[in-house]
């Protein structure tokens, strides 16, 4: 029995789209981690700039929640890379 | 001695301060070192399909330079991303994922696709570090983000039509060398022109150790002409140069290709990358009209 990206006569596997997708979003952390520096005033100035100091806390800390649980269910499927 | 006027040449950068120094950089070169050496182990399959999918880590190495001068790097930090270093970073990158993949991959027929992972991760890299260098570095003005887009989709036909026309003469040039070798071809044309233009026309960027012995070597041979003069002749010299050199890199590397076709598509990646990761910073910065 073969998965879905693998060819029943054992020629070259095609990529999977999920795998794709989870690579996508891993070069996005990377080029996001790589760029913090430019990243930060972005969101500090551009898009929080009309909050409160509560309000912006509050908005980053989202953000920074919502880059976590990405990062992890990246890791997650970075694990699940291996052939099954 | 030059004689070009400093108006027509703003930002001559003199060759030779890039030097890789700080400490920092010497652990970058020595990681570098380290991951070529476990790549070079793991010997991973080298197809046109593998250059083509760094295509994008390219990009986004062209892209750090420009962010390193416009965002608020520690000083620390900066060499790291900067010129030389921002290729460095990127290569390690790229070797640290690779080498992870071809880890966990189980299978040997699975490495062939892996390419394909790499290339999707690259386009995520390159977009992100575009997208930012752009919403930092504010356009200057649609006559000079469309240059750029006509510069880049120019050279690439111009690069495409140069090797099938090439074709006609010396078969095996695209029979062996394929897209890898317009890849190349378009690398070095992109890095003249995009160069030229950014210098003697937007008045934007810096010389290489080669175009700058081309203003030498104008500045020898015409010493009297007019600015305009002397700037075509540069240009012109600079970019028929960087073309032969592309053109005849393909020509030597279709014949070696035959007999070792992964290490000459490697071969022809790297001309690529030079030109490729060089033109795309010089565009980057005509489009967002020079670094502050």
């Amino acid at each position: 029995m073969t998965s879905d990206n693998h060819r029943a006569d054992g020629g070259t596997p095609r990529p999977q789209q999920s795998k794709m997708a989870i690579s996508f979003m891993i070069g996005s952390l990377v080029g996001l981690w790589l760029a913090m520096p430019a990243v930060r005033p972005f969101f500090q100035n551009q898009l929080t700039g009309h909050l409160d100091a509560v309000g912006r806390t509050l908005a980053i800390g989202v953000l920074l929640m919502v880059i976590v649980t990405l990062g992890m269910v990246v890791l997650f499927q970075l694990f699940m890379f291996m052939d099954r | 001695m030059l004689s070009f006027p400093s108006t027509l040449w703003p930002t001559i950068a003199v060759p030779g301060q890039d030097v890789l120094t700080t400490p920092g950089t010497l652990v970058l070169v020595a990681a570098v070192v380290v991951i070529s050496v476990f790549l070079y182990l793991e010997d991973p399959p080298i197809t046109r399909r593998t250059i083509l999918s760094l295509v994008p880590w390219m990009i986004a190495a062209s892209a750090l330079p420009i962010l390193a001068v416009i965002a608020d790097y520690p000083p620390s930090v900066r060499p790291l991303i900067d010129s030389s270093g921002a290729y460095l970073s990127t290569y390690l990158i790229l070797g640290i994922a690779w080498f992870a993949m071809m880890e966990l991959s189980v299978r040997q027929q699975s490495r062939e696709i892996l390419s394909d992972y790499l290339g999707s991760m690259g386009i995520g890299l390159a977009t992100i570090l575009i997208t930012l260098v752009v919403l930092q570095g504010e356009p200057a003005s649609i006559d000079q983000l469309g240059w750029s887009l006509l510069i880049l989709f120019g050279t690439a036909i111009f690069a495409v039509a140069v090797v099938f026309v090439l074709g006609f003469w010396y078969v095996d040039a695209p029979t062996y060398t394929g897209a890898v070798g317009m890849l190349a071809v378009f690398g070095q044309t992109l890095d003249a022109v995009a160069r030229s233009a950014g210098i003697g026309v937007f008045e934007i960027g810096s010389h290489s150790v080669l175009s700058w012995q081309m203003v030498n070597l104008v500045a020898t041979v015409q010493p009297t002409a007019s600015q305009a003069d002397q700037f075509i002749s540069w240009s012109m010299t600079y970019i028929w140069i960087k073309i032969a050199f592309g053109v005849l890199t393909v020509i030597f590397i279709a014949q070696y290709s035959k007999e070792h076709p992964q290490r000459g598509y490697l071969l022809l990646g790297i001309v690529a990358a030079l030109g490729i990761t060089a033109g795309m910073t010089n565009l980057l910065m005509i489009a967002i009209g020079g670094l502050p």
